[in-house]
């Protein structure tokens, strides 16, 4: 009867899995792959990224509790296996230097007086900038700016101090409007 | 705030992520007005968070949540295999339904204002409202009792081409009802009005006196009625078959009627 038991409570629990994962986690898919696509550049290897979330996310579902965060929860399985298995895999892009980013800031800040809706930059612009961006920046401005986690879940995410998100999103912003703005060679000229 | 003592850039920071008090921000807006340089700070900051906020995110392939799906059942089926093992025949499968049976019980006595006939209504109608996704939609029924073996459902679900009546298959999922697997799978008719069957390990006697009661063939169809919602709930060896849909007792009994026989 033991072994009945066992089986039936297995039983249950890959029900129950299947159940509820798909409706808690599955509609997070394109916010997940947005952000991996980002950070990977490589849209296949974003994919692999995605799946391998789920797959963890799936094997510890047992654990989520009902009523938490789902996103933020797939988020941080999402940077974990970031940084476990494509960050120390892949080649590093030439990144711009966060060096003397308040004065770089100052300067992209002052030549561009009274911004418009209308220059807003292009998608392309964007996303060759925020390519661009050194990878704890990127992060912390697409989880804040893009996903709009508070900073407090982007700390739960990234596994740093409240105090480290707030620093790398100020200068994740200011680096940012620099490429965009500050002709730092990374970003196009404004028209 | 003195427009002589400039705010700190994460002050304007905190501004634009709503993170500072009303104290706080009336402080810094008076500074604004009188500081051109914190004015364009925040003008610039806050362009940029406008910028990313509008970019919204990028497409994702189309066959991404199809991948997704087949690598977890690809995970079930191994948790399955491992379930699997301890069933020993048709011992086994009485044991369970026993087993399932004061599960049930257990949980009736927490939850007395839900009976199974209410559990099955509710399913249909999240099933209807989109609140419930089928794991595999297919119109093929060998297709989809693969799909319950390899999840690894502890009984034999056989899914039937109601065709005939008038009904499509559109798939299933693995599934719990009242604390036990079930195997769920759904049917659309020519008007696309949906129609549930769930099939999981029971016994008549935890079924609630229904509306009505209709024998044939040595099957006991009860019927019962949920709102809008019927349900017709029979026995097929150790294992209870529901339909619920919204149609006529009489149209539903009849499905569950031929549905029934096919299982002889």
């Amino acid at each position: 009867m033991d072994a009945t038991r066992g089986a039936l409570q297995r039983a249950i629990e890959v029900c129950v899995a299947a159940s509820g994962f798909e409706e808690t986690c599955l509609p997070f898919t394109r916010a997940l792959y947005g952000t991996a696509v980002r950070l990977t550049q490589r849209p296949e290897d974003a994919s692999d990224l995605v799946q391998e979330t789920f797959l963890r996310a799936y094997r510890g579902f047992n654990r989520f509790r009902e009523g938490s965060n789902a996103k933020a929860w797939l988020f941080t399985i999402l940077h974990s296996v970031f940084v476990n298995r494509y960050r120390k895999a892949r080649r590093e892009a030439e990144r711009v230097s966060i060096d003397d980013v308040d004065e770089r800031f100052l300067a992209a800040r002052d030549g561009h007086p009274g911004l418009a809706a209308s220059s807003a930059p292009t998608a392309a612009e964007l996303e060759s900038a925020l390519a661009s961006l050194p990878e704890p920046y990127r992060l912390a401005v697409l989880l804040v700016d893009v996903e709009g986690f508070t900073y407090e879940e982007a700390a739960d995410c990234l596994e740093v101090p409240v105090g480290t998100v707030r620093s790398r999103l100020s200068r994740g912003r200011k680096l940012l409007f620099v490429l965009l703005r500050g002709g730092a060679g990374h970003a196009p000229s404004e028209t | 705030m003195s427009d002589r003592v400039h705010p700190g850039d994460d002050v304007i920071q905190a501004a634009l992520d709503g993170r500072l008090e009303p104290r706080e921000i009336a402080a810094l807006d008076e500074h604004l007005g009188a500081c051109a340089d914190c004015r364009a700070t925040r003008q610039a900051l806050a362009w940029v968070k406008t910028s990313l906020r509008a970019s919204g995110t990028p497409e994702a392939p189309g066959d991404l949540e199809a991948a997704v799906r087949r690598r977890l059942a690809t995970v079930a089926d191994t948790r399955a295999r491992g379930g699997r093992r301890g069933f020993l025949g048709l011992a086994a499968a009485a044991a369970l339904a026993g087993i399932a049976t004061l599960l049930y019980r257990s949980r009736w006595r927490e939850r007395p204002e839900r009976d199974l006939p209410d559990l099955l209504a509710a399913d249909f109608t999240a099933y209807r409202g989109g609140a419930l996704s089928l794991t595999l939609q297919t119109g093929d029924a060998p297709e989809l009792e693969r799909l319950f073996r390899e999840a690894g459902l502890p009984f034999p679900a056989r899914v039937f081409d109601l065709a005939m009546m008038g009904h499509t298959l559109a798939g299933g999922r693995p599934h719990m009802v009242a604390g036990r697997p079930s195997a769920f799978f759904a049917y659309y008719d020519s008007g696309g009005r949906a129609l549930v069957c769930q099939m999981f390990p029971g016994l008549p006697s935890e079924l609630p006196e229904p509306l009505a009661r209709h024998e044939e063939n040595g099957f006991s169809f009860g019927v019962h009625a949920r709102g809008a919602v019927t349900v017709v709930v029979w026995a097929e060896g150790e294992l209870l078959c529901a339909l619920a849909a919204e149609e006529s007792r009489a149209d539903l009994l009849r499905l569950a009627v031929a549905k029934a026989m096919r299982s002889i």
